[in-house]
């Protein structure tokens, strides 16, 4: 029998995703990625001017600010600013515009838990929304195995703060692989297999969902012109 | 007449800076590295332990070119109210010019504070030890271990040399006895023979991968192959060989389904080599 969970969830059911682009009238793209009720609102600017010291001659710098949703930004935030930096860097086209900056300013609206996997898809659709040129859509999706063994898909805090192991995983929209994996606890070699396996079909699902939400918004746009 | 054309010709140090990629597809095509290691073989890895004397415990790691010394200094401090038996371990890392131009002075940048909170993590949701025998007095005292990794030459791959240099301080570190005195609140702590080393439950080790065009993997990258690599692949395994912990990331995606094996068999291994140099390394008392 599938555990039940606090919200009533199958073990393998994602929460209900909502993206809501263009948010922020003063950035260059903006977006908000609902896990709800986990929700992270994301800030483009660029590609913009940048410090000297910051400069690289044959491509763009990215810089990456989070700010959690309680309290000042610790190592923690640092973290994740790295982990976003590493992906992302890899997947927008940043020789296409030399010195300049690209800004991702990640802000936390509220907290549910899988707060991660929500930061990288909120980025994706900021960055999307705000044209940067990208070699491909990433989508990103947590599991947490419970003490019971059962791989639990986008957990909520208290399932993560429960779980024997958590994973998190990015994904290409080709589906080609892993760009960001962070697994940690105490799991076996088939458990990580079974992690990636389910993690994948998530993101899949979330790929589809970003189309949809670019589909519609194109749409209505054209029906306005 | 058609004037001659001589090939240009490049000297491998310039070769390397011009095209870095191009420059190792040539040495990894032929199974070895700019350094003369094996794709799969980890640096010379040496440790020398309590070396720091005004440490509670410390370690020095050379790993290659990269060296790091952990010193442990506790202190007495206030248990969170609702922890009150659980003392604290806050590991910091530190990158500073020192080590390498890629780092600039001032405070802690990035990578130092991500590998830092990836330290924090590993033993926290690893759970490598249990934190409630740094209690001294419930809810009165308890102790706070700051373990400090400073880095002295940065030569890539801190992660592996910074975990295996707080593993072996911790494991060989010792605490002073501590009293605490009921009527005055004051702690009173005295560094005896018979002070009891820290349990471990579960050392853990890690092993750092750099992942190349069709899944070659260099085990213990130099940073100019982290620089170029398509992925950094970390695997943290315990002394049963249990997965504590893997952290990829990196600019193409990777199936690593087809790789976890060959991971997870190079990695065992080295934890093994780790576990025994940590072991074997018991300073005399």
């Amino acid at each position: 029998m599938a555990a039940t969970r606090r919200d009533h969830r199958d073990a393998a059911q994602i929460r209900p995703l909502e993206i809501v682009q263009g948010v922020l009238h003063r950035a260059d793209g903006s977006a908000q990625f609902d896990h709800a009720p986990t929700a992270v609102l994301c800030g483009v600017y660029g590609p913009t001017e940048i410090k000297i010291r910051d400069e690289k001659v044959d491509r763009a710098t990215l810089e990456v600010n989070y700010k959690p949703a309680i309290g000042s930004s610790n190592t923690k935030d640092r973290w994740i600013e790295y982990s976003l930096r590493r992906v992302f860097e890899g997947v927008i086209l940043t020789a296409l515009h030399p010195s300049t900056l690209i800004q991702l300013n990640l802000q936390v609206v509220s907290d549910h838990g899988s707060v991660l996997a929500t930061a990288f898809n909120s980025a994706t659709m900021a960055l999307m929304d705000a044209g940067v040129p990208m070699r491909t859509v990433v989508a990103s999706v947590s599991c947490a195995i419970d003490q019971a063994g059962n791989v639990l898909m986008d957990p909520d805090e208290e399932e993560e703060k429960n779980a024997t192991s958590c994973h998190v995983f990015v994904f290409d929209a080709e589906m080609k692989g892993a760009l960001f994996t962070d697994s940690l606890g105490n799991y076996t070699p088939t458990q990580f297999e079974h992690c990636y396996q389910s993690c994948k079909a998530g993101a899949a699902k979330v790929i589809h969902f970003m189309r949809a939400a670019v589909e519609a918004k194109l749409t209505r746009q054209t029906q306005q012109s | 007449m058609a004037p001659d054309i001589k090939p240009v010709v490049l000297s491998a140090a310039a070769f390397e800076k011009i095209a870095p990629e191009e420059f190792y597809k040539r040495f990894v095509q032929n199974n070895v590295r700019p350094d003369g290691r094996s794709l799969e073989r980890f640096r010379p890895t040496s440790l020398q332990i309590n070396s720091v004397t005004t440490a509670n415990g410390s370690a020095v790691v050379r790993l290659g070119n990269t060296m790091v010394v952990c010193g442990i200094k506790a202190e007495v401090a206030e248990p969170r109210a609702d922890a009150p038996n659980l003392g604290y371990i806050v590991p910091n890392v530190e990158l500073a010019p020192i080590c390498s131009p890629q780092f600039k002075a001032g405070p802690p940048g990035e990578l130092s504070q991500a590998i830092g909170h990836q330290l924090n993590r590993i033993l926290d949701l690893g759970k490598v030890l249990k934190l409630d025998q740094l209690c001294i007095e419930e809810h009165q005292a308890v102790w706070c271990l700051y373990a400090d990794v400073t880095c002295l030459t940065y030569e890539g791959n801190i992660l592996d040399a910074a975990l295996l240099a707080l593993m072996a301080a911790l494991t060989h570190m010792r605490l002073p006895q501590a009293t605490l005195n009921e009527d005055t609140g004051v702690v009173t702590t005295s560094l005896t023979d018979d002070s009891t080393p820290l349990v471990i439950d579960r050392p853990v080790y890690a092993a750092t991968f750099a992942m190349f065009p069709d899944q070659v993997l260099l085990a213990d990258p130099t940073d100019t192959e982290e620089a170029i690599a398509e992925a950094l692949v970390s695997v943290v395994l315990d002394d049963q060989g249990r997965q504590c912990c893997i952290w990829t990331h990196g600019t193409q995606p990777q199936d690593y389904t087809r790789c976890t094996e060959r991971l997870l068999t190079l990695a065992q291994q080295r934890t093994t080599t780790l576990q025994s140099l940590v072991t074997a390394n018991a300073p005399q008392s």
